[in-house]
């Protein structure tokens, strides 16, 4: 299984899931996109656990986008439960949700999102977020090399 | 809005500075020179709640950028101010230390004018126009 994954998408609503995909792509900006329609499977991908347990582990997403209402096991416990690992922590996450509630923003910072993105309605605005979210985190933003890899090249 | 940049050198600062007002962006960037003046001006209460984002450079004088990462991450108020860390260091052991610190960003700095301004560009439609910010910690 090919598990060099550039994004972790993790969204229950089919149609931003395809509409996020399909920018991201055209854009160029990511190829591998894996998908995860509930927390669970979320989460059961990022510790190679259930029906990933074949996945190589060391090979951490460049990101992840993180919807937080999710069936299963909602989004803000997928953030926790990858933040406070130590194996997973430096993977950035990137909060992408519908919610304008204060509570979820500082939370959501709180427990280490690296940043909270608000979902627009509108389509057009929808494709641009998503563009310009895949813009600056994997053209600006340099994402943590895995462990194996910065030993291998002497750091 | 306010944006704390902690970097030593001048030079940087100015071009930061130069960049974003080149994109207009509203904001009032206030710069500090060591890692010590940063946790002291970030400790006091008045000027923390104002301050919506910080740059901070990797290799600073007196404490360097992670431990004032770390004591900033380790703050139950400051922790939620999102931190990119803006370095010229590509080495492996910054950037994945920095995030274990719990950066929320790693920007290197490019080495070309055109280049720099233009991930001061990235660094300001991204983060001042795209993401949502928490408030000032006074709203907490």
């Amino acid at each position: 299984m090919n598990s060099e994954y550039d994004i972790l998408l993790v969204e229950d609503s089919e149609e931003d899931r395809e509409l996020a995909t399909h920018v991201l792509r055209k854009e160029k900006l990511a190829n591998q996109i894996f998908t995860a329609r509930d927390g669970e499977e979320a989460l059961d991908f990022v510790f190679c656990t259930g029906p990933f347990s074949e996945r190589r582990c060391d090979q951490l997403p460049k990101l992840i986008l993180l919807d937080l209402k999710l069936p299963k096991v909602d989004g803000i416990e997928v953030l926790r439960k990858i933040k406070s690992d130590p194996r997973t922590k430096v993977i950035p996450v990137v909060i992408m949700t519908s919610s304008r509630e204060e509570r979820d923003l500082v939370n959501g910072y709180h427990l280490g999102a690296n940043s909270y993105i608000q979902k627009p309605v509108d389509f057009q605005q929808f494709r641009e977020v998503v563009k310009q979210v895949g813009l600056y985190w994997l053209v600006t933003n340099q994402a943590p090399v895995s462990e194996e890899h910065a030993a291998a090249s002497g750091a | 809005m306010k944006i704390l940049m902690v970097d030593d050198n001048p030079a940087d600062i100015d071009l930061v500075n130069e960049g974003l007002r080149r994109c207009g962006a509203k904001v009032e960037l206030c710069a500090i020179h060591d890692g010590i003046e940063a946790v002291e001006l970030l400790r006091g209460l008045e000027t923390a709640s104002l301050v919506r984002l910080i740059l901070l450079d990797v290799n600073l004088p007196k404490v360097n950028g992670q431990a004032v990462l770390r004591q900033i991450k380790n703050d139950p108020i400051l922790r939620r101010v999102p931190v990119v860390m803006f370095s010229t260091s590509r080495a492996a052991r910054d950037i994945r230390g920095s995030y274990e610190s719990g950066a929320n960003s790693y920007v290197v700095k490019p080495g070309g004018l055109k280049d720099f301004l233009s991930a001061v560009r990235s660094l300001s439609s991204y983060w001042l126009e795209c993401a949502i910010l928490p408030a000032g910690s006074e709203h907490g």
